[in-house]
């Protein structure tokens, strides 16, 4: 099934606005987006930004206003287009009068799924969330965070090629996410394509290969998270010993701007090849270098400054 | 077709958590019982005919007029003797339809018989005309006496009136000072039609013995009639669209909608299972009740009747109307008392518009032109709920009645035209359900 090239996930000029008139709301500006098959994709975006609505669209619970949406190469319009993709919806609210495990089961069944698989599935995929022993529960008595790894789990139940993820880590403890950050990886290892929404940044940076920024219903910037966090020019150093006064104040001058912390440096150059200079500068005082590398920026301040750019790009 | 058995359970399970299962099934069990204590007890013969013929002179009938019917009692001024009651012998020398029936030896006189002749023939004037424009009517000369052949009619179509069909009366034999004997005899073959022939004990004897002024078979179709209609047809419907209406909104509920609408399932389909989710409820509901109480009916009283177990599917021709009704407002809406008080406010009105349209000529003859638009705009659109309650009768009188009782039943019931009255309601829940799954469709969530 998976073949690991193709797309996945893709997204043509897909815009919505939810009502219409004085009174409607752009939720997504005309968008365009290709998610590989075996990719893990995360879309992030402040509250508000229409990252749910553009996974909605996907999925054809919200009807887009212009173009189309297609999953495994089936238009999101065709019921089975579904029939391979799993869904954790953010602020999901499951049935309380069904056990845990016969919620999987309902669920499981209206995917396809044979009777014999899905019981053997939900019973594995319980024990992987830390539910194995809830299983028999009625979901009345589940905590939150019981209901967000449940819902992980239903979400995977008919084991999809394509899985949609709504903040999924979303009132979950630390602990907590980092099993959630887990299983996303198990599942990359599975070759399954995972798309992911979040406007918690750390968690994205860890596991997604590619990352979008949505911002205001636009998609303002799309690519491999290496790319996004890479800056041009920004390097550190760790000296030994500490760089005294003097040698600062000559780095300065072969460097657009210093950062010095004890024995860290910052320094931003122009080219690319000045950074020779400054390592010549240093030993020739005789001061030694213990590490030298390209700084990248987190994705939390790539985040930022696209938002800062915005803004300001707007006033 | 798998889809919708998972659709079905989870909503049967929906509803035995709220226990609201439970209490159907519960209403199902009091009926059932209450079928198994009932019990009767034919009476003896000759106590049966002693009553039957020391009343003849009181005729008892229903007229209705508009919606409402009055018990009419008249006196004819009859009054005879009993001298004796036998069973018929060969050298009675009686016809055939009575031999082996009863024979009852009357005395009594020629004023009393010519005052039978007079009250008959004009109650049965009275029944022709319907009671209507009294005033009309032309005085005739009434005569003060009549032949013997006439009183021997007379005699004979009073016994056969809503007693037994099959009646033989002897020539008067005209005694001393103005006294007349006349052998009369009656078929009994059927007892079970009869009225008043029977004794009936309710709870299991805890309430007395009575005798009930219908017959056997009549008290079977009454209860069949009560069970059908008032049970299944009004209160299991009323809490079936209690439990059923919080299917759809339910379903709806933010956060619950995505896990499902997420699954390969279309949303048309996915409404329409959950329409047919409500009438497998009450198609459990009803052949729980129905079943139940035909079972124990049947033990109590000997009859069987197959028509009696249709009514299930009569139950769910309601339900099916109303609750198309439901699931469209539940998707409008979002919301189970919502959802539930329009369904229940169509029935209403439905009802009434019904009723209403049905005697325009009585009631509304004095309302303004557009009230008896309205009426009949909404009687034509609206489903008729209560023309279901008289298909049901009319299947229970057709199975169990004999022709007699048959006759007087549909007499009480309105004149139905069944492919006007269940093509529109039909047509109006098909429309419904239609905009319902268009709204659905269409929606965002
Ligand atoms: N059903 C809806 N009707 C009207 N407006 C909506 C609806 N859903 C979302 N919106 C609006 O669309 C915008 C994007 O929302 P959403 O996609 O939920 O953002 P995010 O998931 O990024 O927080 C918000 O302004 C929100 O208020
Ligand atoms: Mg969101």
């Amino acid at each position: 099934m998976t073949t690991g090239t193709g797309s996945a996930i893709s997204v043509r000029g897909v815009s919505k606005q939810y009502g219409s008139g004085v009174r409607g709301v752009h939720a997504l500006q005309p968008t365009d987006l290709e998610i590989a098959n075996g990719e893990i994709f995360g879309l992030l975006g402040q509250n508000g930004a229409g990252k749910t609505t553009l996974v909605k669209i996907l999925l054809d619970i919200v009807r887009p206003t212009t173009g189309e949406t297609s999953i495994l190469g089936k238009s999101s319009r065709h019921t089975q287009a579904r029939s391979s993709v799993g869904y954790l919806p953010e602020d999901h609210r499951f049935p309380e009068y069904r056990t845990a495990a016969g919620m999987m089961d309902f669920y499981a069944a209206l995917s396809g799924s044979p009777k014999h698989e899905r019981r053997v599935r939900s019973g594995e995929l319980l024990e992987q969330v830390g539910l194995a022993d809830a299983g028999k529960k009625k979901i009345r008595g589940f905590s939150k965070g019981m209901k967000q790894r449940l819902g992980l789990a239903q979400a995977l139940v008919h084991d999809p090629q394509v899985i949609f993820l709504d903040e999924p880590t979303d009132g979950v403890d630390p602990k907590g996410r980092a099993e959630i950050r887990e299983v996303l990886t198990g599942l990359k290892r599975q070759g399954k394509t995972i798309f992911l929404n979040s406007h918690l940044l750390s968690e994205v940076e860890q596991v997604c290969d590619r990352v979008g920024i949505l911002h205001r219903g636009t998609l303002v910037r799309c690519g491999a998270t290496s790319e996004l966090t890479r800056s041009e020019g920004m390097f550190s150093l760790t000296t030994q010993p500490e760089p005294d006064e003097a040698t600062v104040a000559a780095v300065r001058e072969l460097v657009v701007e210093v950062n010095v912390t004890g024995t860290e440096l910052e320094v931003q150059i122009a080219r690319e090849d000045d950074i020779d200079g400054v390592v010549d500068l240093l030993r020739s005082r005789g001061i030694g270098l213990r590490a030298l590398s390209k700084k990248r920026l987190t994705l939390e301040q790539v985040f930022l400054q696209v938002i800062d750019e915005k803004v300001e790009g707007k006033s | 077709m798998k889809t919708f058995f998972v659709i079905l359970e989870d909503s049967i399970r929906e509803s035995i958590d709220r226990r609201s299962l439970i209490i159907l099934l519960f209403l199902s069990i009091v009926a059932i019982v209450f079928c198994l204590g009932i019990s009767y007890q034919s009476e003896n013969p000759e106590t049966l005919l002693a009553r039957n013929f020391s009343q003849l002179d009181r005729l008892e009938y229903t007229r209705s007029a508009g919606l409402s019917s009055f018990n009419m009692s008249n006196s004819i001024g009859f009054e005879a003797e009993i001298d004796g009651i036998r069973p018929v012998t060969p050298e009675d020398g009686f016809p055939k339809d009575v031999a082996h029936g009863y024979r009852i030896d009357l005395t009594t006189t020629q004023s009393h018989l010519n005052g039978l002749v007079r009250g008959w023939r004009s109650f049965q004037e009275d029944i022709e005309r319907h009671g209507l424009d009294d005033d009309e009517q032309e005085e005739v000369e009434v005569p003060t006496t009549y032949p013997p052949e006439d009183w021997q009619q007379a005699l004979r179509e009073r016994i056969a009136h809503d007693l037994f069909p099959h009646v033989h009366v002897g020539k008067a034999q005209i005694g001393a000072e103005n006294e007349v004997k006349i052998a009369t005899a009656v078929a009994v073959n059927d007892w079970a039609d009869i009225p008043g022939a029977h004794k009936q004990s309710l709870f299991f004897g805890l309430v007395e013995q009575k005798v009930i002024d219908t017959s056997l078979s009549e008290a079977v179709v009454n209860m069949q009639r009560v069970l059908a209609n008032t049970f299944g047809g009004f209160i299991g419907i009323l809490i079936a669209l209690g439990v059923c209406s919080s299917f759809v909104p339910s379903m709806l509920q933010k956060g619950t909608l995505d896990l499902v609408l997420a699954r390969p399932v279309g949303r048309v389909p996915l409404l329409l299972w959950k329409y047919l989710g409500g009438l497998s409820f009450i198609f459990v509901f009803g052949s729980f009740l129905i079943g139940g109480c035909w079972v124990a009916l049947g033990l109590r009283t000997g009859y069987w009747d197959p028509m009696f177990l249709l009514s299930v599917g009569v139950l769910m021709l309601g339900f099916s109307f109303l609750y198309a009704v439901s699931v469209t407002v539940g998707v409008w809406s979002r919301s189970t008392n919502m959802a539930f008080m329009v369904s229940v406010g169509v029935w209403g009105i439905s009802s009434s518009a019904t009723g209403l349209y049905r005697s325009r000529d009585v009631l509304l003859k004095s309302s303004p032109e557009w009230v008896k638009t309205l009426i009949e705009v909404l009687y034509t659109i609206l489903p008729k709920i209560t023309d279901l309650d008289t298909l049901n009768t009319w299947l229970f009188s057709k199975a169990t009645l004999d022709p007699m009782a048959y006759d007087r039943i549909m007499k009480e019931l309105p004149e139905v035209d069944w492919f006007f009255s269940l093509g529109t309601s039909f047509a109006f829940a098909a429309v419904v359900l239609a905009l319902g799954c268009r709204l659905f469709y269409k929606r965002d969530y």
